[in-house]
């Protein structure tokens, strides 16, 4: 991680997007970096608080600030600030998190826009989409967001570009004097690739305010920012990110071009080498806006134009359009055409097939066969000895049974799966609270809502206030884990330390609940099952808004933890002649660490954490500690 | 097409080293001055659910994601796991797997298949495979923790292996944690040894 840092100019390395966007922003002379975390750009807030760490541990001082932010509105208003006051500030979010900043986003555009002489630090917005959705709730497309706000946009293809693009859009936002998107693919951020480093840039460090005059001609506002894309469309036609590659090959007979932005490129590089056919590749990185001269001088080479991009067919309405005005005949095979799918994150079997086709050719990676043995995918559960399990298996064993369970964001959100299955509705940060008052509200039955620790202060509190304001009868249960562990067990406001390696004050969410009013507030350790239980009935029978903070440390965190400090981890096993084969361990409790096998349960002794929650579970005394071991 | 660089998947569930075995190659092979393109790809579970990396060390740009039949090398950190990507496999590839099997796929009632037929099944669609019980090798060598380094051992002894043992075992010793890095350094060996007897 430390030649991020100590890299020099030429040296090449082998590095995750995440960390090249970390690099480049480095040699940008990066002030400020604030985030919320989420997949897929979580590491780009790792890699500053390592970078810190690295820095603190010589006694030395960092020359930017990062900071995990409370959520991403709050992010990004920090970063603006900066911005305001002349500084570079990157602030990277994942798509839905776009959503929760976007308020101030295009609120400051307007608002702040006023003046041309306005002389502001580069903002730079790393907004990172995740086709397939693996790892968040839509496949949202940003790509149409930089077209609502007009704000330039590059889209990085390979490591390499993570880092140029986010030393260019610097420069391109301080030119332009607007914020530019680096909108990147969670292929991008989470993929790995050598890169070639440049010159560490300097930092300004200090910022000065002039104000922002106020003023409401927003028209005034928003024809400044189109002249501004005016400038950026220049910037777009000469960019180095758009080019043409030409590949030698066969003679098809048929005269076809291929355009293709973002991680897509390497897709259509890919087959077309595959195929083996002359032909030219129209890559674009610089995707708002477009470099139409060079697009429109790309379509009048052919007869026929083949768009690949995932998601919506952003790129290929826009060529649509421009074939229009040029008058151009070229078949445009896209989306539009049925030959790609607008759904989900291409394989390069995807985009092999119809590219082959296009061409008349036989398609050089057909799908293979995958395996004759019946396979069962490993289904999501929250990880063995984790406190989340615990807190479920209480709460369902006191919830009555009409309660309607609205969930949220985080690992917790595993208990609406099997076999817990509490979750009648989950989506957005912080609304599970929102959901369990309109729910109460609605069908008069006892309403629980499940939030975790980092999602409470994200967007929590609001919806707290707005409950206990309004004497809902409702039970919140704030499943508290000591980190936002969902996306790699990064600080909230709850810890003690920020992200710069200082003292800060750490909130706690009991307290938060008693200052809003809430009449009762109870903390329980999950792991303390019976206990929780207890607490948990109080609760619920509770009249108005009741706040129960499950409190125990992550698993995952405490075992590596404990590993570090050479404690041993226990081991447990099963005593095959006391089980009687009730199953509550494996299909009730539903630990992962239990597996069947030949109608006998078994601990796996890799998978097990050693937490021993599942002795007080069996019922007839079955399981037990082995000893040392495990490690 | 003419092939001439090597791509390797890793398969597993999360936790068992798949992601720090893919940066290992990684960072072993842009060291001798090869291009390389790699991807994990993983759900949002933190442990026990399947993942695989790529490692493609390639002439020109390729894609991180690695098409079906593409493979030159399997490296297996779970058998199930290797099957369960085996349409990445052609009869060119070449498999090493660890043997060990996470039998726990809660909270379905599903049974872990019969590892003989897994074995089978990889063998059949595949050039070459290697067997090896890593947890094994790995106590051995002083740390259970170790097993992914019993792989990259023995990954190092491939043919179509494009980096030397030596350059591929430096890059384990700086990945590793310092206090393990005696056993990993064994455990690579144990792994190495294990295909040169076997070969």
């Amino acid at each position: 991680m430390e030649e991020i840092l100590t890299g020099k100019e030429g040296d090449r390395f082998f590095l995750l997007g995440n960390e090249a966007i970390v690099r480049g922003a480095l040699e940008a002379g990066v002030d400020m970096a604030a985030l919320y975390p989420g997949t897929p750009i979580s590491e780009i807030g790792d890699v500053f608080h390592e970078l810190v760490k690295i820095i603190s541990d010589k006694g030395e001082e960092p020359a930017f600030y990062f900071e995990w932010s409370a959520n991403e509105k709050v992010a990004l208003d920090v970063c603006i600030a900066a911005s305001l006051s002349g500084l570079r500030a990157l602030c990277p979010m994942k798509a839905q998190g776009f959503n929760v900043a976007s308020d101030s986003f295009f609120d400051y555009l307007t608002a702040c826009n006023l003046v041309e002489t306005d002389i502001k630090g580069g903002l730079v917005l790393v907004c990172a989409d995740d086709p397939g959705g693996t790892s968040s709730v839509n496949e949202q497309d940003d790509r149409y967001m930089a077209v609502v706000a007009d704000v330039p946009m590059l889209e990085p293809s390979n490591c390499q570009q993570m880092k140029d693009m986010t030393v260019k859009t610097f420069d391109i936002a301080e030119e332009l004097n607007l914020p530019v998107f680096l909108r990147t693919t969670n292929n991008v951020n989470l993929s790995r690739g050598d890169l070639v480093f440049g010159n560490l840039g300097v930092p300004r460090r200090k910022g000065e305010i002039k104000g922002v005059p106020l003023s409401f001609d927003r028209t005034k506002c928003h024809a400044n920012i189109m002249k501004k894309m005016e400038i950026a469309k220049e910037l777009s036609e000469k960019s180095e990110f758009n080019r043409v590659i030409k590949f030698d090959g066969i003679k098809t007979g048929k005269n076809v071009g291929i355009v293709a932005s973002g991680i897509s490129i390497s897709y259509a590089e890919e087959i077309i080498r595959e195929l083996g056919v002359e032909t030219e590749l129209l890559a674009i990185g610089f995707t708002n806006p477009l470099p139409e001269k060079l697009c429109k001088d790309f379509i009048r080479k052919f007869d026929e134009l083949v768009i690949v991009e995932e998601l919506s067919p952003f790129v290929e309405t826009q060529f649509l359009r421009m074939a229009h005005e040029i008058s151009s005949g070229a078949r445009i095979w896209g989306k539009g055409t049925g030959h790609f799918p607008k759904v989900g994150q291409y394989r390069l079997e995807a985009v092999s097939e119809p590219l082959a086709s296009i061409f008349g050719m036989d398609n050089p990676m057909p799908r293979q066969k995958g395996p004759s043995i019946e396979l069962v995918s490993r289904a999501l559960t929250n990880c063995p000895g984790c406190p989340h399990r615990n807190t479920y298996y209480a709460i369902k064993q006191v919830a009555p049974e009409d309660a309607i369970f609205a969930n949220d964001q985080g690992c917790y959100l595993l208990g609406g799966l099997e076999p817990y299955k509490m979750s009648h509705a989950q989506y957005s940060m912080g609304a599970s609270v929102g959901l369990a008052c309109g729910f109460h509200q609605a069908t008069s039955k006892p309403a629980i809502a499940f939030i975790g620790d980092s999602t409470f202060y994200h967007n929590g509190m609001s919806p707290l206030a707005n409950a206990i304001h309004h004497n809902y009868d409702i039970t919140v249960v704030v499943m508290d884990n000591g980190a936002t562990a969902m996306s790699g067990f990064q600080m909230h406001p709850g810890n003690d330390r920020d992200a710069m390696c200082r003292e800060a004050i750490p909130i706690q969410i009991e307290d938060v609940a008693r200052g809003l009013g809430a009449t009762f507030v109870e903390v329980v350790n999950p792991n303390e099952i019976e206990k929780t239980k207890e607490v948990l009935k109080q609760a619920i029978v509770h009249n108005g808004v009741s706040v129960v903070v499950s409190k125990a440390l992550c698993r995952l965190m405490d075992t590596r933890e404990k590993r570090r400090k050479g404690i041993d981890i226990p081991a447990y096993e099963v005593d095959q002649q006391e089980c009687n084969q009730c199953r509550i361990c494996i299909d009730v409790y539903a630990c992962p660490a239990f597996y069947e096998m030949a109608d006998k349960i078994y601990i796996d002794e890799v998978q097990c954490t050693g937490c021993g929650i599942c002795q007080g579970i069996c019922p007839v005394g079955a399981i037990m500690r082995k000893g040392a071991g495990n490690g | 097409m003419d092939k001439k660089g090597t791509s390797i998947l890793l398969a597993g569930v999360g936790g068992l080293g798949v992601i720090t075995a893919s940066n290992i190659i990684g960072t072993a092979a842009v060291r001798v001055g090869k291009k390389v393109s790699s991807a994990e790809v993983h759900g949002i579970a933190q442990r026990g659910g399947s993942v695989t990396g790529t490692v493609r060390i390639e002439d020109y740009n390729v894609s991180p994601l690695l098409g079906d039949g593409r493979a030159d090398i399997i490296l297996g950190f779970e058998p199930l796991e290797v099957l369960r990507n085996i349409s990445k496999a052609s009869k060119n590839t070449t498999v090493i797997t660890d043997i060990t099997p996470i039998r726990v796929i809660t909270p379905t009632k599903f049974v872990y298949p019969r590892l003989e037929d897994i074995f089978n099944e990889i063998e059949e669609k595949c050039a070459r495979l290697y067997k090896i019980d890593c947890l094994a090798l790995a106590k051995k060598a002083g740390a259970a923790l170790a097993r992914p380094s019993v792989l990259l051992g023995a990954l190092s002894e491939i043919e179509k292996f494009p980096i030397s043992p030596e350059v591929l075992l430096k890059a384990v010793e700086e990945n590793v944690p310092a206090r393990y890095k005696e056993q990993n350094i064994s455990a690579f060996k144990e792994g190495a040894s294990f295909i040169q007897a076997e070969r």
